[in-house]
């Protein structure tokens, strides 16, 4: 009896200690937030605001619709309306809301206390945030991008689209893409190395599968959409005529650039929502998740399959047969990891004893919707039949049947599932039944006719159709289907308050699931686990009833708190052996004065004052800088202890710290843009017109020379910091200084002027971006130098990092040299 | 870039720089050989050569994978052995079903 008071007043005094560590601050203290769980769920609640204006605007778009020639909207605003809506709804809904919902529970699965960077998730968050808010004030404002979500270009280029609105677009987006790129780098990097000690890769939970593959996917999927937006803005911005024809460029690279990321973008957006299923079914039938194997085999193929099938959105734009023979194979591929996941969804239901609950309502909506939509795709996959269906309502049917059923619904099933672990209360169903059919047949009514009004040939994106149509009558039903699904969602939200004001409290894990999550209190504690668990199961086959307490009682692993650090424990990536100390940041304002000097630089683009714009790149860079100041604190004590008689390094002094593997994949995301733009400056070559240039010009040989020069002088000095740090880094300094300078000399001065022709705007363009990475090496190597100098030798993991952009920068730069030679060559063999 | 993740994935990484190639290929040969009488025929020839390179790249790929990776036997090699091999025959009929169209649609 005495004993176990005992340990209880400990459990509970280390609890203590542990949240006055980990817990967000009140008041002010907020804006320094870089708990998972905050901004998990902060990511959520604001997409979940903006699913609501998006919502707003489809009710508009129906209204317009419900009769002929109603006068309800004029065409410009039924443009903004129907470019905003889809707009938001995919950027600033669906992947912000899973990124939340990765953010807020990977960890939790995973067995440990937070994500790898949480500064770079408060960052994401903050940059979501704002990029948002710009896209919504323009909204009110009446400015607001009306190009379509796909932002096709002539259509939103300077000759048709001279006014803000593109640019809202254009940066906005960009803006918000930041969130996705780091939210990305930090899943992956958390998935593999931040894991409970002994889970090993074959024991993750399929969540955390399944949240990998999606972030591998955004790392390659975003920056193609990234190249594309900054390719359309300078040459909004600055005449570069990447798309115009009349001088070189060409519509059709926006659509490529747009397209590739466009399609891998419905996947990113449905296997998270897949991810859940095959997390939540099992729980709900009582059963293991039939072939985890095979699924994972699946989305991985899945992955890149939708890489290869972009065009399928262009069939209609003149590409010879064979090309689209290519990507129609594809997309029908495609269909068959789907359908294998399904399947295994089916075998996991009759294998098991499936108890009702709203989630599996839910599920079912989600298999009835989807398949439907998964079928209507593979006949548009079909070229005959797109030609048939391009651009009119059946493909906005098509589309809502994929993305609602293969999110929405997920997405609720998802909610009514985590609703306990988010609020610590139990569902009271009374309006969860009435909800779901409410939409279920809301929807149903609101769609299925829109197949129909698109057979009989309806277009897309039109504000008014006249009676003799014949569209009104299913238009009519379509828009009434709309409010019965529109009050669905509204008792959603209400049954939603109804169980945060009055649900019931329970004892751990409702459902009666295998996960780690339920394996700690709710709502959750700020550290999730008072002590980390060891696994030796595969982990959505845990008790979390034993394990639970055992944790909360200190007696897994870091049961302790040292110095007031926050400490998880890193793993090797495939055997799930601990191999370091990671020691996490403490809770900080930095990410959102970063946060708001990113924005300032987009606002001062968006306002066209180019000349301040150096001074919002300054106060960025300053202030990433002074991101790194805590981390140099961290020298010292070389192996800690973490419980159960284990010592391990601390994470700088490891062999695969994780930001290492950060920046490696940084590089990856960074050379996919430049492939891309490399690859899309060869398009303009092989397929624009008016090629070659009248006025080709090629660099000064002497300026290339000495610039190779200089960047050996880089590539040699970041070899020989190793051993010698200070002149190592002084000549890496040297070399990245003058590499940029001759770089930019060779651009705006050997040169011909950029906008007489797009050959000569992507030289100057793949320069450009050589010389943005050296002058972020001259940051990175002045940095290091002036440490070293004032605060004595480096640590290795900096220096380390600093190696692998000075590497990567030296290998670009000499591409961007050789590059002019290449075009040039090309131009003059077969242009036109 | 030895890194297990990065083998299982290595067939279908192969996939995608054969449908680099063969569309690259197909694009700048159509745009070179406008004028030149005999190109398309040429450009068929060197498609289909680089389509059949491409399977047999494939399945090479495969087959060497097979014998390489996770020679011991703990339970997480065994799973990415698993993985890896069903990851390949997907890919394998990827590179098949994908590019079979050059032997007879029209190049241009
Ligand atoms: C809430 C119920 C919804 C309704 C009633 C609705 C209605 C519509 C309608 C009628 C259009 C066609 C506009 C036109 O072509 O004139 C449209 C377009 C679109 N919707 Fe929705 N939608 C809903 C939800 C969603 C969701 C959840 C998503 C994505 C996650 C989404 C994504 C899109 C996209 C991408 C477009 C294309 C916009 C464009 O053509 O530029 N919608 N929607
Ligand atoms: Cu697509």
């Amino acid at each position: 009896m005495s004993q176990t008071n005992r340990t209880n007043s400990e459990a509970i005094a280390l609890h203590r200690q542990l949240e006055h560590i980990w817990g967000t601050k009140p008041g002010w203290g907020r804006l320094a937030a870089v708990n998972h769980t905050v901004v998990g769920r902060r990511f959520m609640l604001t997409a979940l605001v903006f699913f609501a204006i998006g919502g707003l605007l489809a009710m508009l778009i129906r209204t317009q619709l419900a009769s002929s020639n109603s006068a309800f909207m004029d065409a410009e605003t039924y443009a903004q309306v129907f470019t905003m809506h889809g707009s938001i709804m995919m950027f600033l809904f669906a992947i912000p809301f899973f990124e939340g919902m990765a953010i807020y529970l990977l960890p939790k699965l995973l067995g440990t206390r937070d994500l790898a960077f949480p500064r770079m998730g408060a960052y994401g968050y903050w940059c979501y945030l704002f990029g948002g808010t710009m896209l919504i004030a323009a909204l009110i404002g009446g400015v607001a991008p009306n190009s379509g979500w796909f932002m096709y270009t002539p259509l939103s280029s300077a000759v048709y689209a001279p006014g803000i609105n593109s640019d809202v677009w254009l940066l906005g987006i960009t803006f918000v893409e930041i969130s996705a790129l780091s939210a990305a780098v930090e899943l992956i990097v958390s998935i593999l190395k931040i894991r409970a000690p002994g889970m090993s890769i074959d024991k993750m939970p399929i969540l955390a599968w399944y949240m990998l593959v999606v972030a591998t996917m955004m790392l390659v999927g975003f920056p193609p959409l990234i190249l594309g937006s900054i390719l359309l803005e300078v040459e909004r911005a600055f005449d570069l005529p990447f798309f115009d024809p009349n001088r070189g460029g060409d519509p059709l690279l926006w659509q490529h650039l747009f397209w590739l990321f466009g399609h891998p973008e419905v996947y990113i957006i449905f296997l998270p929502a897949a991810g859940a299923i095959s997390t939540i079914l099992p729980v709900l039938s009582g059963t293991p998740l039939a072939g985890y194997r095979l699924i994972i085999a699946s989305i991985v193929s899945m992955a890149f399959l939708s890489f290869g099938l972009w065009v399928h959105h262009m069939y209609t734009v003149g590409i010879p047969h064979l090309a689209l023979s290519f990507f129609s194979a594809a997309s029908a591929l495609v269909a068959i990891p789907t359908a294998i996941q399904v399947f295994a969804w089916l075998a996991t239901i009759i294998h098991g004893r499936p108890r009702f609950s709203i989630p599996l309502l839910h599920i079912f909506g989600f298999f009835f919707v989807f398949v439907i939509g998964g079928l209507t795709g593979v006949m548009l996959a079909m070229v005959p039949f797109d030609w048939q269906a391009h651009d009119t309502h059946f493909v906005v049917a098509h589309l809502h049947y994929v993305l609602v059923g293969g999110f929405i619904f997920p997405m609720l099933a998802m909610a009514y599932y985590w609703m306990p672990h988010l609020t610590g209360k139990q569902p009271v169903q009374h309006l969860s039944n009435a909800a779901f059919w409410m939409i279920f047949i809301g929807f149903n009514t609101t769609f299925f006719m829109m197949h129909l009004t698109g057979l009989r040939g309806m277009p897309r994106r039109v504000f008014v159709y006249p009676p003799e149509s014949g569209w009104e009558t299913l238009n009519f039903l379509s828009s009434v289907g709309s409010f019965v699904m529109a009050m669905g969602f509204a008792l959603v939200a209400l049954d939603f308050l109804l169980i945060f004001r009055f649900g019931r409290a329970f004892r751990r894990n409702p459902w009666k699931a295998g996960t780690l999550e339920w394996a700690m209190p709710t709502p959750p504690p700020s550290y999730n686990f008072a002590s980390l668990p060891y696994i030796d199961n595969r982990a959505d086959l845990l008790d979390p009833e034993a394990i639970g307490p055992h944790l909360a009682a200190g007696k897994g692993y870091l049961g302790f708190v040292r110095h007031d650090r926050m400490e998880v424990l890193g793993v090797d990536s495939i055997t799930g052996e601990p191999d370091q100390v990671v020691i996490l940041p403490r809770q900080t304002y930095l990410p959102v004065w970063t946060a708001l000097a990113t924005g300032s630089f987009f606002l001062l683009m968006l306002f066209k004052l180019y000349w301040a714009t150096p001074f919002a790149l300054v106060a960025i860079v300053a202030l990433f800088l002074l991101w790194n100041r805590s981390s140099a604190a961290l020298e010292g004590g070389d192996m800690l202890d973490i419980g159960h008689g284990k010592s391990l390094p601390v994470h700088v002094k490891a062999a695969s710290p994780p930001s290492h593997l950060a920046m490696v994949l940084t590089l990856v995301a960074d050379a996919t843009l430049y492939i891309s733009l490399l690859f899309g400056c060869m398009f303009l070559w092989v397929s624009a017109p008016n090629w070659p240039p009248a006025d080709l010009a090629l660099p000064r040989f002497g300026l290339t020379l000495g610039a190779v020069a200089a960047m050996l002088a880089v590539a040699m000095g970041s070899r020989w910091s190793a051993s010698h740090p200070a002149p190592g880094m002084a000549l890496v300094l040297a070399g990245h200084l003058t590499a940029g300078l001759l770089l930019l000399t060779v651009a705006f001065i050997d040169m011909p002027a950029p906008s007489g022709h797009a050959a000569i705007a992507s030289m100057v363009v793949v320069l450009v971006y050589a010389v943005l990475h050296h002058g972020i090496g001259t940051v990175f190597a002045g940095h290091a130098l002036w440490s070293t100098l004032h605060r004595g030798p480096l640590c290795t993991l900096t220096l380390r990092i600093g190696r692998l952009w000075h590497g990567y920068t030296v290998l670009a730069g000499l591409v961007a040299l050789v590059f002019p030679y290449v075009l040039d060559s090309l131009a003059r063999t077969g242009g036109g | 870039m030895r890194h297990p993740l990065v083998l299982i994935t290595a067939t279908f990484i192969a996939w995608s720089l054969a449908f680099l190639v063969l569309y690259a290929t197909q694009a700048t040969g159509c745009h070179i050989s406008a004028e030149r009488a005999n190109a398309i025929t040429m450009l068929r020839i060197v498609l289909c050569g680089l389509a059949i390179l491409s399977v047999a790249g494939v399945v090479a790929l495969a087959r060497y994978m097979r014998r390489q990776t996770f020679a011991e036997a703990s339970d997480a090699d065994r799973f990415l052995r698993t993985v890896g091999s069903r990851v390949s025959i997907a890919a394998i009929v990827a590179v098949i079903f994908c590019f079979a169209g050059v032997f007879w649609l029209t190049p241009c």
